[in-house]
């Protein structure tokens, strides 16, 4: 029996060898080891895939399990070979990888919290192997966009703006929210404008890669900045794009400091698809926070929530700017509050535009706010001044 | 958190054969060596985490309920702190392997 052992800890590697031996199954076992994910694929590939059971970690150091995975899902000779992911992961993100591994038709023996029982794990590879059918695997497709987007896209047109995110008890500022906008001769375009545009030509990925670039340099530059969060807008589209996710990851592994945060925003149904969890996982695996923008627009929100870890949701602001005087709403915005406390993930409240909004928030328990009340949007030229002038409670002092 | 965790250790050490107990001893403390010597470097928090992840990966295999303990560790001196105690009581029972 070929066991291949994919784990960035040699202690790791070494106990399941042992338990291995250990076992009171008896089988003739050839183990083969790897210290990351590329040794990995690169074993896989120099056995031929002759392997019986595949014992992969999931967060190795400088790479995870989620590219092993990956790598399996789109070579169809590999699809079979027994996988048992293990993990010192938290339960949710285990049990995302484990409907993402389903979803790629992989031969999943199981997701397993370390330390695992190996005993179980022989016993549940033999009884997968005794009715394996072969199964087809759809390769992905490669479908990056060639359009030259230097036209449309010149740096020089697409400008950042920042809008601030205020924790709602000690009123320090969070974080804050990267929003696009171009502008022309004639001045600001607003999203509203060219978002159509963009999704018209096909070239929403390389807007939102244009958009990260600049975020990255803007927050990588400005020092000040780099104890608050930094939230990009994505899509679900975006999350498809294998691409832009090795864009994303690559990002942030060279600016590790940096606390991003994507806003997965729209309500799109291929949100529950193989490739966009699999991207949501490898995002979570690299430090990257995942919010669920505009909660409770979409049917599909409690869907999400169910599937995806997310570490905060953001109330969509059609529920949130009028709670003072809309008695629905606000009953909405606090079952909302009240779910997110129960599952332990943050509620941001964006659209605050009116200090009595923001005083019944603060009551029903929210914890972060976002909106007008505290300001619009900034331009990131003016960014820090605005940083120092709320430090200094000059603006702060106003809306209590 | 410097709780005696030697029972702990000789349980895991003992559950396997005579032969299989040197590799591992050694596997372990090249672990916990290499984990204290990365602490001495960390310069962010995403640094810290991956040391956390790897740290909590060890106890878990050496059945120390210590999830919790490292789940609120912020800074890396009580990262260091903690390997050094394993560590430190890993290597006392070395006679005993």
């Amino acid at each position: 029996m070929n066991i291949l052992i994919v784990d960035d800890q040699k202690f790791v590697r070494e106990a399941i060898k042992a338990d291995l031996v250990e076992s009171t199954l008896e089988y003739d076992f050839q183990t083969f080891e790897a210290e990351d994910a590329n040794q990995g694929m690169e074993a896989i590939v120099a056995i031929d895939g002759n392997i019986d059971l595949l014992i992969l970690d999931l967060k190795m150091d400088n790479s995870d399990g989620m590219e092993v995975i990956n790598f399996l899902s789109v070579h169809a000779s590999y699809a079979d070979i027994p996988l048992a992911v293990i993990s010192s992961s938290d339960k949710r993100t285990l049990g995302l990888v484990s409907s993402i591994a389903s979803s790629l038709k992989l031969n999943l023996v199981g997701v397993f919290e370390k330390p695992i029982n190996m005993d179980f794990i022989l016993a549940e590879t033999a009884r997968l192997q005794s009715q394996l059918d072969h199964k087809m695997v759809v390769k992905s497709s490669e479908s990056v966009s060639d359009y030259d987007i230097n036209q449309l896209l010149a740096d020089e047109q697409v400008l950042l703006c920042f809008q601030p995110q205020v924790d709602m008890k000690s009123k320090n500022i969070i974080g804050f929210e990267v929003l696009a906008r171009m502008h022309d001769e004639n001045g600001y375009i607003y999203p509203d404008t060219f978002l159509p545009l963009i999704d018209k030509a096909g070239l929403n990925v390389d807007f939102t890669k244009i958009i990260v670039a600049k975020a990255f340099k803007f927050w990588a530059y400005e020092k000040a900045l780099s104890s608050y969060t930094l939230s990009i807008n994505v899509t679900a589209e975006d999350l498809s794009c294998d691409n832009l996710i090795d864009y994303i990851i690559r990002h942030k592994q060279a600016h590790a400091d940096i606390k991003l945060i994507l806003e997965l925003t729209e309500s799109q149904e291929v949100i529950n698809q193989a490739s966009v969890l699999n991207s949501i996982a490898r995002l979570i695996i690299n430090d990257i926070g995942i919010s669920l923008d505009d909660f409770g627009k979409s049917y599909s929100t409690y869907e999400r929530l169910d599937t995806i870890p997310f570490n905060e949701i953001k109330i969509d602001r059609s529920f949130v700017c009028d709670i003072d005087t809309n008695e629905q709403h606000h009953l909405i915005v606090e079952s909302t509050i009240a779910l997110a406390k129960k599952m332990s993930v943050s509620v941001v409240a964006e659209g605050i535009e009116t200090e009595s909004v923001l005083n019944i928030l603060a009551e029903l328990g929210c914890d972060i706010a976002q909106g007008y009340v505290y300001s619009p949007p900034i331009e990131g030229r003016y960014l820090i001044a605005w940083v120092n002038r709320y430090v200094y409670k000059d603006i702060a002092a106003n809306v209590h | 958190m410097f709780i005696d965790i030697s029972e702990n250790l000789r349980h895991f050490f003992w559950h396997y054969s005579a032969e299989r107990r040197l590799p591992l001893y050694q596997a372990l403390v090249g672990e916990l060596v290499n984990i204290r010597s990365q602490t001495g470097t960390i310069e962010n928090s995403d640094q810290l985490n991956t040391l956390k992840h790897q740290l909590k990966g060890i106890c878990r295999y050496l059945s120390l309920e210590f999830d919790a303990q490292i789940e609120v560790i912020t800074r890396r001196q009580q990262l260091q702190c903690m390997v050094e105690h394993i560590h430190g009581q890993v290597v006392a029972i070395a006679d005993e392997l």
